[in-house]
């Protein structure tokens, strides 16, 4: 926490602006990186996305209030980056919210993306059963062991509502694991 | 459930990716930071800046020239004009014109002499036209007594 201080404070010094945004980008780019791969699923859409967060971070960052942690708002705007992301690669395939479900569904099916356990997989083609909002609760709880109320500053969602959305997102796993 | 598939998910590496990724993605990303921002300022920066501010300066120079010129004019048609139109016209051409309605009694009074006077021939209209202009200018038009 104050080391991110410390990186912000960085950050707004014009000679150390540079070396400060490089540690940002080395601290958090794992943990972003991963949330937006959850959500698009391809590593070449992941990719993109990584970078237009980071290069909105660098544009907004003078802006930062520090009201919130700077992980929260990096998260934040990853959220809202990947879900832009979605809605227009649906709106260019001119498909169905289910329909996308399948193209994400192909993709989790390809292993060639994964390290190969077969559990994993099974959770991953899990995960793409549930309604947009529960498998980014879920995945933000289960993968990036992320607190509600935290994800409640990133979604915008009341902490009871995201209790909820897991609980629902964690049975319909469970239920996908003992009919596959 | 738990997290029963990783301590750390997010350095599980569920997902695969290239090797060497997250070691060049800081330098990717510094670099497109890097290309976009002069980009954006011969975009939008000091480029449009510049003609924009030489517009405005061309604006302002135009408007002043024309205040300029204006206030000139005006000038001229107050002063030169008025003298000059005076000095050409006899009495009788001055009152047909009707130019005495606009013009400073002072500036008349300059001009006009007694044998101008004597050339100046009223008629009932004219006396009208005189009294009304001395009522309009309420002027005390009780006859004087010598």
């Amino acid at each position: 926490m104050d080391e991110d201080k410390d990186l912000i404070s960085a950050f707004r010094i014009p000679q150390s602006r540079d070396t400060a945004f490089r540690d940002i980008i080395f601290k958090y780019q794992r943990k972003i990186y991963y949330q937006i791969r959850r959500i698009v699923i391809d590593h070449d859409d992941a990719n993109d996305v990584v970078q237009n967060v980071f290069i909105k971070a660098w544009k907004g960052l003078d802006g930062f209030n520090e009201e919130s942690r700077l992980s929260t708002w990096l998260y934040r705007i990853a959220y809202n980056e990947s879900i832009n992301f979605i809605k227009s690669k649906k709106a260019s395939l001119f498909v169905s919210s289910d329909e996308f479900e399948h193209v994400l569904d192909d993709h989790t099916t390809d292993t060639s993306g994964f390290t190969g356990e077969q559990i994993e997989q099974k959770l991953q083609k899990a995960l793409q059963t549930l309604p947009e909002k529960q498998r980014l609760v879920f995945n933000m709880k289960y993968f990036s062991s992320m607190k509600y109320e935290e994800m409640s500053e990133v979604l915008g969602t009341s902490v009871g509502a995201l209790k909820a959305s897991y609980h629902h997102a964690v049975k319909k796993i469970e239920e996908y694991f003992r009919v596959n | 459930m738990n997290n029963k598939m990783g301590q750390d998910k997010e350095q599980d590496e569920l997902f695969q990716v290239p090797e060497g990724y997250f070691e060049q993605l800081p330098d990717r990303i510094m670099m497109r930071i890097h290309q976009e921002a002069p980009l954006k300022i011969v975009h939008s920066g000091s480029a449009d800046g510049v003609q924009k501010t030489v517009i405005k300066l061309f604006a302002y120079a135009a408007s002043i020239a024309a205040v300029f010129l204006v206030s000139i004019g005006i000038s001229n048609y107050f002063h030169d004009g008025t003298k000059s139109l005076a000095a050409t016209l006899t009495a009788n051409e001055i009152i047909e014109s009707g130019v005495l309605y606009d013009m400073d009694e002072s500036l008349l009074a300059e001009h006009l002499t007694t044998e101008d006077l004597d050339d100046v021939v009223l008629t009932i209209e004219d006396e009208d036209a005189i009294t009304e202009y001395l009522i309009e200018q309420q002027t005390d038009l009780t006859p004087l007594e010598f």
